[in-house]
């Protein structure tokens, strides 16, 4: 008997750690489920003038969440989606559209988002707004960021941001999730896929 | 005597070791108070080197960075030095380790050279000069 229940023990142990443990697992992807965003329509002052996405209903859009202090990977995806951009033809060109919002308004005026998009290709649209507007909105395309303050005593700060650059189709809803590291070639396929769908 | 020119003649070989390839500054919109650098480091030596600082009159600072990903999100983190393996390169490059110019004192022109000197922790240094590129 007591030889059995040295067995017995540890096997309904093992089974029952066994359960818990996938009981766990099983709670652990129920609450990794990425939410899948979805995108809105957002409005954004400009010069006066109120811009909103869905006046580009219609339009292939390159929407881009980024800043004018970001030295690598805003630089590099803007880049990328205005040497695009220039290699369409002229009825091309007319359904495409790269939109900038900055996620640094405290540092970013207007003019400097501007200047800075305009230095790639000057027909990017450049927005602005206030900080929690602009979470707002990024959020609602899975885009976050946060200020990082590399000293305590420092006014100095970078942001920490999701780089994915989010292309949507003509009825403005989301069709890809670009990496910041994507090659040219495959951002200029899936854009010209884009393009010619026509709905 | 002999001793100080055997120390001499390898520190120098050392030196030698450190090999650029590929050095540039991107070039950005005259707006953009920031830069990055980027570069291979090729390290010939037996032994492991480090990169410690980077100066250059461009900038009001200049930082050696990193990028990680955390959940998607890029964070930029400043870096003491970084290491070359013995007989292996390390590469700075966009998305990754990389020379960041703050604070940029005048506005860049593409092709222009601007002269960085690189120091490594055997106390050698280089001095490289990095092209403008548009890239």
């Amino acid at each position: 008997m007591k030889k059995l229940k040295k067995i017995i023990i540890p096997v309904v142990l093992i089974f029952l750690s066994l359960l818990i443990f996938r009981y766990i697992l099983s709670v652990d992807k129920e609450y990794n489920i990425p939410q899948m965003p979805t995108g809105s329509n957002f409005s954004f002052e400009k010069n006066g003038k109120s811009i909103e996405l869905s006046d580009f209903k219609g339009k292939v859009v390159a929407l881009y969440f980024g800043f004018t202090f970001c030295p690598d990977v805003c630089p590099s995806m803007l880049s990328t989606l205005s040497s695009i951009y220039k290699k369409l033809d002229e009825a091309q060109k007319r359904d495409f559209q790269i939109i900038f919002i900055t996620v640094d308004p405290q540092r970013d005026n207007q003019k400097k988002i501007d200047d800075y998009t305009h230095f790639f290709e000057p027909s990017i649209v450049a927005l602005r707004g206030n900080v929690q507007h602009t979470k707002r909105v990024a959020k609602s395309f899975g885009v976050n960021f946060s200020k990082y303050y590399p000293q305590k005593d420092s006014k100095n700060y970078v942001i920490d941001h999701t780089t994915y650059a989010i292309l949507l189709d003509r009825n403005n809803e989301i069709s890809e999730f670009i990496p910041h590291d994507e090659s040219g070639d495959v951002i200029e396929k899936l854009i010209l896929k884009e393009l010619k769908d026509k709905k | 005597m002999k001793l100080l020119l055997l120390l001499a003649l390898s520190f120098t070989a050392f030196g030698q070791n450190i090999k650029i390839e590929g050095p540039y500054i991107r070039l950005l919109p005259p707006s953009a108070p920031n830069t990055g650098g980027f570069m291979t480091i090729k390290n010939e030596s037996n032994k492991d080197i480090k990169l410690v600082s980077a100066k250059s009159k461009l900038s009001k600072a200049l930082e050696m960075h990193t990028m990680t990903s955390e959940k998607g999100m890029m964070k930029m983190r400043e870096v003491k030095d970084i290491e070359i393996k013995a007989n292996s390169s390390t590469s700075l490059k966009p998305g990754g380790l990389h020379l960041m110019f703050m604070g940029l004192k005048r506005p860049l022109k593409k092709d222009e050279k601007i002269k960085v000197t690189l120091k490594f922790n055997d106390s050698s240094s280089l001095d490289i000069d990095f092209p403008v590129l548009d890239k």
